[in-house]
Formats: C-alpha cells, sequence, structure tokens
C-alpha cells in the first residue's frame, strides 16, 4: 500500500509541475541580445521563404549582416501567427510580417514595433494581382458582383485591396453580394482550371505559374485601390518594443544592414545574382524565376508609408480600435 | 467507503481546479498576452461561442465532422471485412494500404480538391481519409482473429463467402471494430481541424486561424476549451451508443 | 494487427475454400519479406494513375507517376530530399521515444494506483482529444521554431494511446497470475515489474503501433504547417515553388517510410507477443 502512495505522490508532482511549467513558460517574453567576445551581436531573425523575404538571404549571403557586426541566423517560417510567436517568445529578435499584423497585434494589446522597411508596393512593380480563370467572362472588377473570390487570408491586404478595389468600381462587398473564400495561393491554379472560383487574388510568383499553364489571366492589381496607386509598404520587419528600448544600437545594426541589402537588391545589375540568391533557399524553377519581376524594398519607415494600410483596415472595421501608424514604428533614427 | 467516494468523485475534480486557479494566477501576472487568464477565456467563450460562432462555425464543422466520420467508418469496415476474411485481398493490397495510410491529410489535400472541390465535399473526404484506416486495421484484425474452425463449419453448411463474412466473420469482429470506431474519434476530430486551416470560410479550425491572425489570445484558448469539451461529448455519447447498441462488444 | 499478416505467405493453394487443414504454414523467411502479390497490385494501381493521368485526367497540378519518378530519381541524387528525409526520421524518432516512455511510465503508475488515476482522470481527459495542430503557435512560444516543436507536437499526440494501452494493459492483467505471485513471495513491487508490466506488453506494443502511424502524419503536418525542416518542409518548399513532380516525389517518399515503418512495428509486435506466448495462443490467428 505504500507503493502505491508513493506512486500516486510521483506522478502528481510530476503533473503538477508541468503545469507550473507550461503555466510559466510564458512569462520567457524578454529578448536580450547579447554582445559575442569578438563585438558582434547574435540574432536570429524569421521570414518566409518567398521573394518578399528575400533581404534576409541576401544579407546573409552577401555578407552584409557580417560587415555590421551581426552574426545573423536566418529561419524560414510559415505565417503571421509563427512569426508572431517567433519574436513573442524571444525565438527570433526580428521577423518579416505585414504591417496589418503589427496594427493587429498592436490593437490587441502586443508590444510589437516595426524596426526596418521590406517590400515596397509600387504602381509598376505592386505584386499582387486581381485574376480570373481563362475564358472567363469577367473583365474588369465591377463584373465580380455577386461573385466568389478567393484570397489567402481574411483581413490581410490580399483581401483588404481587394475589397477596396471593387468598393471602387461599385460592388457591394458585404457577405450577401460577395462570397469570399480563402484558399492559398498555391491552389489558386487548381481552383481555377476546375472552376471553383470566379476570381482569386494571387501574389508573385503564382500569377506566373497561371498565366504560363494556361488557366488564368489578370484584371487589376488591387493594391493600387490603398493608396490612391502611390507607394507604401506591402511588408516590414518588426521586434519586440522592449528590445528596441533596451538595445536600439542592435536595432540600428540591423537598419544600416538592411540599408547595404537594400541597395545592393534595388540595383537592376544585380538581378541574376539575386534570382541565383532566391533560387537557392526557394528551390523556384528557373522559367519561373526568368518572368519574375523582383521586388523593390524600402529604407526608412515613415508613418506616410503605412497609415494608407492602417486606414484601409480601419475602413473595413478589421481593427477593435483605432491605430496611429506613428504608434507602431520604432523610434531609433 | 466514505474513502472511495472521495477519490472516485471528488479527486478527479481536485487538479483542473487546481490547474484553473494557477492558470487565472499566472495569467493575470504574466506581462506576455499568450497567457489571457482563465477569466478572460470565460469571457471569450461567452461572447464567441455564446452563440454567434456556435452556429456559424461549430455546426458547420460538427456536420462535417459527421459525415466524414460515418464515410471514413463505413468504407473501413467494408475494406477490413474484405481483407480480414480474405488472405489474398490482405497480400494484395497491404503495401498499398500501408503506404496510402502514412500520407499526412495535408499532403493529400491537393488530390482532395482535385476529386471534391473546394467545399465541403474535401474536407468531409480529409475526415473520412483520416478515420478509414485505424477501422480498416481493426476491423481486419478483429475479422481474422474469428476462429477457424467456425467458419469451416459454416463454410460445410454450405454458405457462401459473403454468407460466412456476414454471419461468422462481422459478427466475430465487432468488438474490434467498435474499439477502431473509437479510435477514430479523435483522429476525426483532428482532421476536422487540419481541413479547416487551409483555406475555408468556416469552421472551428477556421475561427481558431482567424483568433491567430487577430491575436485574439483568449478567442484561441476558447476555440481550445470548445475542441475539449467536444471531443468528451463525442466519446461520451459513442460510449453510450456502444453499450446500448453493441452489448457484446461491451465486455472489451 | 495493422496489416502485419498480409506480409505472411502461405504455401500455393492453402487459400482454397473448403481446405480443413489449418491456413497459417510455417512461412519462409525471405518469402515473408517481399510480398510479390503486393508488388504487383501495387504496380499495376500506378500503371493505371498512369494511364489515367495521360488520357482523362489532365491536369497540369497531377503530374503522371512516370514524371514523379523521374524527379524522385534526381531529387535523390541532389540531396535535399536525402537530408530532409534525415531530419524527418530524427524527429520522429525522438518524438516516438519520448512518447512511448513517457506514455509507459505514467500509464504504468496511473494503473497502478487508483489515486493517481482518480486524481487526473478528467485533466486527462480534456487533454487528449486537443488537436495537436492547434496547439502549434502555443508550442512556438515555448519552443521556438523548429525541431523541438515539431518533437513536442508528435510526444502530445502519440503519448495517448501509449498511455491508455499501457493503462488498460496493467489492469487486465489476470488477478490469478498476480495472486499466485504474491504466494510465491513477491512483494508488490516486484509484482508490479515482474507481472503487471510484462503482461501488459502486447497491449504496449499495439499503443505504441498505434502511435508509431500517429507520429509519422504528426511529424510531416507540422513540418508542412511549420516549415520547420525534414521531408514535410521540402514538400512544401516544392509546392509554393511551383514544382508539382517534386512535391508528389517528397509524398511518395512519406508512403514508402510509413510503409517501412509498419513493416519494422510489425516485426517487433511479433517479437514482443512471442515472448509472451499465453496471448499468442488465444488471440492472434
Amino acid at each position: 500500500m505504500r507503493n502505491h502512495k508513493t506512486t500516486s505522490g510521483l506522478v502528481a508532482l510530476a503533473f503538477a509541475a508541468s503545469a507550473v511549467l507550461s503555466a510559466c513558460g510564458g512569462d520567457s517574453g524578454g529578448s536580450e541580445v547579447t554582445t559575442n567576445e569578438d563585438g558582434t551581436a547574435s540574432i536570429t531573425i524569421a521570414t518566409v521563404g518567398s521573394d518578399s523575404g528575400s533581404q534576409a538571404f541576401i544579407g546573409e549571403k552577401e555578407g552584409f549582416f557580417e560587415d555590421h557586426g551581426l552574426d545573423v541566423k536566418v529561419k524560414i517560417v510559415a505565417n503571421v501567427p509563427e512569426l508572431a510567436a517567433a519574436v513573442e517568445s524571444g525565438d527570433a529578435q526580428f521577423a518579416l510580417t505585414s504591417p496589418t499584423s503589427i496594427a493587429s497585434a498592436k490593437a490587441a494589446g502586443v508590444d510589437f514595433t516595426i524596426v526596418a522597411g521590406a517590400a515596397v508596393y509600387t504602381k509598376d512593380n505592386p505584386g499582387v494581382w486581381i485574376m480570373v480563370p481563362e475564358g472567363s467572362s469577367i473583365t474588369s472588377p465591377k463584373d465580380l458582383d455577386g461573385k466568389s473570390v478567393a484570397v489567402n487570408a481574411l483581413n490581410t491586404m490580399p483581401h483588404l485591396s481587394t475589397l477596396a478595389t471593387l468598393e471602387d468600381a461599385g460592388v457591394k462587398v458585404d457577405a450577401k453580394s460577395l462570397e469570399v473564400v480563402t484558399l492559398d495561393f498555391t491552389q489558386v491554379g487548381q481552383a481555377f482550371e476546375s472552376g471553383q472560383v470566379d476570381a482569386a487574388t494571387v501574389t508573385a510568383p503564382f500569377n506566373y505559374q497561371i498565366e504560363g499553364d494556361g488557366l488564368g489571366r489578370a484584371i487589376a492589381s488591387p493594391y493600387d485601390a490603398v493608396n490612391d496607386g502611390k507607394d507604401f509598404y506591402n511588408t516590414i520587419w518588426f521586434g519586440q518594443g522592449s528590445l528596441v528600448e533596451k538595445q536600439p544600437e542592435v536595432v540600428e545594426k540591423f537598419q544600416d544592414a538592411l540599408r547595404d541589402t537594400n541597395a545592393w537588391a534595388n540595383d537592376p545589375a544585380n538581378e541574376a545574382e539575386r534570382k541565383g540568391i532566391l533560387q537557392e533557399y526557394t528551390d523556384l524553377a528557373d522559367d519561373m524565376l526568368d518572368g519574375l519581376q523582383l521586388l523593390q524594398f524600402g529604407d526608412d519607415v515613415t508613418p506616410e508609408l503605412i497609415q494608407p494600410v492602417i486606414d484601409i483596415m480601419e475602413h473595413f472595421e478589421v481593427l477593435p480600435r483605432p491605430i496611429e501608424a506613428d504608434d507602431i514604428i520604432a523610434d531609433v533614427k | 467507503m466514505m474513502r472511495s467516494a472521495l477519490t472516485t468523485r471528488v479527486l478527479p475534480w481536485v487538479a483542473p481546479l487546481l490547474l484553473l486557479v494557477v492558470w487565472e494566477y499566472a495569467g493575470r501576472h504574466t506581462t506576455s498576452i499568450y497567457l489571457p487568464p482563465a477569466s478572460d477565456v470565460a469571457k471569450a467563450l461567452r461572447e464567441d461561442w455564446m452563440w454567434e460562432h456556435t452556429t456559424r462555425d461549430l455546426l458547420p464543422s460538427l456536420k462535417r465532422f459527421a459525415l466524414g466520420y460515418l464515410a471514413g467508418s463505413a468504407l473501413g469496415i467494408l475494406v477490413g471485412l474484405a481483407i480480414g476474411s480474405s488472405r489474398r485481398v490482405a497480400q494484395y493490397t497491404g503495401p498499398t494500404l500501408e503506404f496510402l495510410r502514412a500520407l499526412p491529410a495535408v499532403a493529400v489535400m491537393p488530390v482532395a480538391i482535385l476529386l471534391f472541390g473546394l467545399g465541403d465535399g474535401m474536407r468531409i473526404s480529409i475526415i473520412a481519409f483520416g478515420v478509414l484506416f485505424p477501422v480498416l486495421v481493426n476491423t481486419a484484425a478483429g475479422a481474422r482473429s474469428c476462429r477457424q474452425e467456425r467458419i469451416d463449419v459454416a463454410e460445410m453448411f454450405g454458405l457462401s463467402r459473403l454468407q460466412v463474412i456476414r454471419r461468422v466473420i462481422l459478427p466475430s469482429a465487432v468488438p474490434m471494430i467498435s474499439a477502431g470506431l473509437r479510435v477514430g474519434l479523435p483522429i476525426a476530430l483532428i482532421m476536422m481541424v487540419v481541413s479547416e486551416l487551409v483555406g475555408g470560410k468556416n469552421g472551428i479550425g477556421f475561427y481558431l486561424t482567424q483568433a491567430q491572425s487577430l491575436f485574439d489570445i483568449a478567442g484561441m484558448f476558447s476555440a481550445l476549451v470548445i475542441l475539449g469539451v467536444l471531443g468528451n461529448l463525442i466519446n461520451w455519447l459513442y460510449v453510450r451508443v456502444e453499450t446500448q447498441q453493441l452489448h457484446w462488444g461491451a465486455h472489451l | 494487427m495493422s496489416t502485419t499478416t498480409a506480409e505472411r505467405v502461405d504455401a500455393p493453394g492453402a487459400d482454397r475454400p473448403g481446405t480443413t487443414a489449418r491456413r497459417r504454414r510455417p512461412t519462409r523467411r525471405w518469402r515473408s519479406v517481399v510480398n510479390l502479390r503486393g508488388l504487383v497490385f501495387a504496380i499495376g494501381l500506378v500503371l493505371l494513375v498512369e494511364l489515367l493521368t495521360a488520357t482523362v485526367v489532365t491536369s497540369v497540378y497531377v503530374p503522371r507517376p512516370s514524371e514523379i519518378g523521374g524527379a524522385l530519381v534526381s531529387e535523390l541524387q541532389r540531396g535535399d530530399l536525402m537530408s530532409g528525409i534525415g531530419i524527418t526520421l530524427g524527429a520522429y524518432l525522438q518524438g516516438l521515444a519520448i512518447a512511448a516512455v513517457a506514455g509507459v511510465v505514467l500509464g504504468a503508475a496511473l494503473g497502478a494506483s487508483d489515486l493517481a488515476y482518480n486524481a487526473f482522470r478528467i485533466l486527462i481527459e480534456f487533454l487528449r482529444p486537443l488537436p495537436s495542430v492547434a496547439l502549434i503557435p502555443f508550442s512556438i512560444l515555448l519552443l521556438g521554431v523548429g525541431t523541438t516543436t515539431t518533437v513536442a507536437m508528435i510526444v502530445f499526440a502519440s503519448f495517448w494511446p501509449i498511455l491508455f494501452n499501457t493503462y488498460y494493459g496493467v489492469r487486465a492483467v489476470n488477478p490469478v497470475a498476480i495472486e499466485s505471485a504474491r504466494i510465491f513471495g513477491l512483494n508488490r513491487r516486484q509484482v508490479f515489474f515482474r507481472v503487471q508490466i510484462p503482461s501488459a506488453a502486447v497491449n504496449i506494443a499495439a499503443g505504441i503501433r498505434i502511435s508509431s502511424a500517429i507520429a509519422l502524419i504528426l511529424v510531416i503536418t507540422v513540418e508542412i504547417l511549420t516549415r520547420s525542416g525534414g521531408l514535410g518542409y521540402y514538400i512544401v518548399r516544392m509546392q509554393v515553388a511551383i514544382r508539382t513532380e517534386d512535391m508528389y516525389a517528397g509524398i511518395f517518399v512519406v508512403g514508402v517510410i510509413g510503409y517501412l515503418v509498419a513493416l519494422a512495428v510489425a516485426g517487433l509486435e511479433r517479437r514482443v507477443i512471442f515472448w509472451n506466448s499465453d496471448i499468442r495462443e488465444g488471440g492472434d490467428r
């Protein structure tokens, strides 16, 4: 009988310990960056495996991080929740995401702040298109009244900008007159092929694939409707607000490294090499790379380049409370 | 006597309540938004799941769950009986089934979309795919465990192969089938969520991804609570049905 | 019993209806390894799909098996796929091993003590049905992005079948066996380790078999959802890179691994059952 109790006691202890551990684990949010003996700072950055996340690959390959005293480990992460969790847990110091998720985070009380710019939308290089299946009678956004449109996720830029484009074209975008379904970019071609949706908002390089396979064509560039065709940030780098406050010098190093990266990446002379690096990290096929229009990266993050994104979120009532662009941009430099 | 009532009735609730208290305390004293206090989650439960998202997300999820589970179970029992009662069928299909069984639902999604489109059909087929194999494997094992003498006797009495399967092999496989059906329940629940994570417009999995992208952590926890309650409810329901309908399997 | 018996091939003709002889005959070793009929069926199925994809189903998203085969050969030589397999198997084995140890230890403890069982019954019942994919963001928060999260998710999903099988196994031990052991002078602890645990071995093995399949599905799913390396990441990377043949080559490798794992587990389980002769007489036919 005594053994009985010992065993059960031990088990109880183990369970209680694991429960408490998992409960308290959430506290370990701090992400102090330690400086190495040689003066370099070791950081981990999380990015996505596509052209919009390619600053990290270029910086790593071309040595721009090293040049600025950063020992960077690049992690490829799936999407926003994982990126956010990686930064929140201190697993990564900086991560790539869309300004929309930082605004959402701010509204939810999460201490995230934008530290550097990434891909910029420009009218001649939008990177996102509303596409319709080949042979569809739809030729412009106004034809989408009462149709189904696929987007990769709700309340993201592709979704909201599509709604804005339709609204500008005089189409009602409430749930009754427009059916919005979520569909991974990778599955849009298949959905077109089998006639499952009337339109889809697609980012590069999937538009090239769909056009190349003769499955669909672009009818509009939805990001034109976000800021009347003027520039804004499509993706940005963010980190914990506390890190920015405590160790602005790390943020500065990161910004400087990205500045060099951007200068190199935006230079058309480096296009072939940049595509080579992109291929190394993403395994994109040669023919896909050939047609790919590479994104332009921006250095400084100003409220003017962020506010349009927040405005469109507010317009479609995504944010529970109003957010000012100024409040989500790090005050470094 | 008092003690045993205390252990079986009261004790089971001590750990969960303790955990709730610790959770509430930790939630209130952490700076991390990823651990909202239990009371916030309760609030999210009340606001979101009474009853707006219950009708919008929970019911469609349950519908797909039920259809997928039934389809997968029916197919699993049929194929399992075929495999379990004929060594030849088992030999022919064994490696192929073992191969298919290892494929994760996320990986077969492109094929499911191709076959069933983007709507509920695809999601139901993914749930069915997940349930199919545990039911199949258990049914086959149950059918195989039928004593050879009984099959021989039945065949001597002139029963056809199909009759043998229906009258002799199936009844003796019922306990194992029932066990397989039970194993399939939580798997169907997992598949239900997985099938809603990628694409879609409603469902608990969909709610979960929405809450994630809006940093609504209390909402995420509330979905987990719903899933936990759902899992238990379904299991409880299954045990009831099982003891009533399949009382021969109840002793297992 | 999974499809294990599928690999045991009988002497020709033993399957004929009306044969009253016992169906199972001693099998020759080499035949139990090569299941010709299974191979024929699989090849036939592949040919059928080849035929269908060449004629009826002409989607650019459905590559022909021959194209997938070609992609598989070239990808295996390139090394990415191989390193992916290594990472995936590593996480898989690690996760399964942790789940097995934790499941057996806790299951045995719960089986040994009513008090422990009652104390955690409701907590366990509540946690068990939680889909591990829903826990990924929390896991990343605690353990970061990478293999640790993958392993943790595998452990969470494959822990329960082992726990419950062990628990029921320990509980279901024949009381006569326990009594006789006590009569022979073994104390409770000795009875537990020398009688209850060994006779629960069959149940434990069954639990590990169930979990071995769950764990494989989980490791690929988590790798696909988090892109944390391994075969799942390879698959999703190829999908995003729009290299459909290579993606299916990766999926094919997953299936092959699943088949091999099932073979290995069946072999292990046969040993356990062999060791436990009384069960062998009764259950498995």
